[in-house]
């Protein structure tokens, strides 16, 4: 199980996706891993949209200059879905909508990567675009789009955050000590 | 590994009855450094932890949170830092923000479970309360708990092996027990 | 743990355990905010009950929470200041659970 620590370590953003399907039990492996995220009151008010026609991932990234790794073989939209919600409050009071996007993305994105996966998430930028395209109903709120392939060419990025900072203490020798050596 | 990530998803519970037993502190780290490497929105890391092992804080915090049912071992309060919000121009009460906290919240969940350690979120809590219990500086909102505990049945485990304390960034992200009355900086 | 000391008489705690059930079941048939000022009425009775039998710190953050609790049932219609007054309630209350636990002076920075 520590092999998991190392996978959220290193769970990769896809800088590029190859030109191949996801296969659709891959794809249910993974919408059942988001299925797994707990829920705030455990409602269920999260609904998934599944796109794989590529002449509308075509067009959906036109609306979402964050798709910058291509067209995935697939996109996962997570929505809120209103109708289920028991009641509609300003956001302080109903945090837990959106807590529970960023926790089932996280499981999708991780169970993604131990498919040998790489995913692209992505904040929902152009909700009324993708209304548009995709004849969303209007209960159904997008928040985030995942997109999923197989690694494509060009480089892998490393963890979404960058390059781990290295601390300057890691880059000193500590000469033995002298008188007003300043030491960390 | 496939199976072993999906299993860790799958298997995953929220954990009520907590045994005493403390964690130990490196596995507390592990959660920690998990929890840097959730996804970001904007790549923009606004989430701060506050890490509570002590137990006379734990027992203050159980107090002032009527959704902590647990008597956790250790907590981790996931805060928003609003000045590195503000700085990246991020409106105050952008969605984003709390699918951050979500995405954090998941994946030290899920370390906990690879740990052998029961997790589980409290989000019923006053935020008043907490801030003065903690003593939070005013850029810091709490938003949601991580209570971490072995599972009563787990109690007798033995301690898994782990590595030495990994010397990453997650410790800019984090913040040991309560603030102190006057902060220094 | 401290030993039971009676702050409370039987039919006073019975009082209490009902008001907390009924209002549990009525607040399925009121407005949301109804519940919020049945649990601040709770607090305040409890309050009244125990004043006077409770050691004096305690007394002391039970007396500072009379003018914010009269503030808040005051001021139901208007959010944003019962909001107010029950987060410096809140204040006062962990002020004082902070000094019973004795955690001054071991914060880690």
């Amino acid at each position: 199980m520590l092999d998991a620590l190392e996978a959220i370590r290193t769970r990769r953003v896809a800088k590029a996706y190859a030109d191949r399907p996801v296969p659709s039990d891959t794809l249910w492996t993974i919408l059942e891993a988001a299925r797994w995220a707990p829920s705030g009151s455990n409602l269920r008010v999260h609904r998934f949209v599944v796109v794989t026609d590529r002449r509308v991932l075509r067009l959906i990234r036109m609306f979402s200059p964050g798709m910058v790794a291509g067209i995935p073989g697939a996109l996962v939209l997570i929505c809120i879905d209103w109708s289920l919600a028991r009641y509609e409050a300003p956001i302080q009071a109903y945090r837990e909508v959106y807590w529970d996007v960023g926790s089932a993305a996280q499981n999708m994105l991780l169970a993604a990567h131990a498919l040998g996966l790489v995913a692209g998430p992505m904040t929902a930028d152009s909700p009324s675009a993708l209304r548009v395209l995709l004849n969303l109903p209007s209960h159904l709120d997008p928040q985030m789009m995942v997109g999923l392939g197989y690694p494509g060419e060009g480089p892998i990025e490393t963890p979404s955050f960058g390059r781990v900072r290295t601390r300057v203490e890691d880059l000193v020798l500590m000469a033995p000590l002298e008188e007003g050596t300043h030491h960390a | 590994m496939t199976d072993g990530m999906l299993e860790l998803i799958r298997t995953r519970r929220v954990i009520r009855a907590m045994s005493d037993r403390p964690i130990p502190l490196r596995d507390l780290e592990k959660i920690l450094e998990a929890g840097r490497w959730a996804p970001a929105g904007g790549n923009q890391r606004v989430v701060r932890f506050v890490a509570v092992r002590d137990p006379g804080t734990l027992k203050v915090l159980r107090e002032v949170s009527p959704g902590m049912l647990q008597r956790p071992a250790a907590a981790i309060v996931l805060c928003l830092d609003h000045e590195a919000i503000r700085a990246n121009e991020i409106p105050e009460h952008d969605p984003v923000l709390y699918v951050d906290i979500g995405t954090t919240m998941q994946t030290m969940l899920l370390a906990a479970h690879a740990l052998g350690i029961g997790s589980g979120p409290v989000t019923s809590f006053a935020h008043e309360a907490v801030r003065v219990v903690l003593n939070l500086p005013r850029e810091l909102t709490p938003e949601l708990m991580v209570c971490l505990g072995y599972a009563e049945k787990d109690a007798e485990q033995p301690l898994k092996r782990g590595g030495g304390a990994p010397r990453v960034n997650w410790q800019d992200l984090t913040h040991w027990e309560r603030y102190s009355r006057d902060p220094q900086s | 743990m401290p030993e039971a000391s009676g702050v409370l008489t039987e039919d006073e705690a019975v009082e209490l355990f009902a008001y907390l059930l009924t209002s549990a079941r009525t607040q399925l048939d009121e407005p949301p905010d109804y519940a919020s000022m049945r649990l601040l009425t709770a607090a305040e009775s409890l309050r009244d009950r125990i004043a006077g039998r409770v050691s004096p710190e305690v007394a002391a953050m039970l007396e500072a929470t009379l003018a914010p609790s009269s503030f808040a049932q005051e001021h139901v219609n208007d959010l944003e200041a019962y909001t107010r007054s029950l987060d410096e309630l809140c204040a006062i209350l962990a002020r004082t659970l902070v000094a019973r636990a004795e955690l001054e002076g071991q914060a880690y920075d």
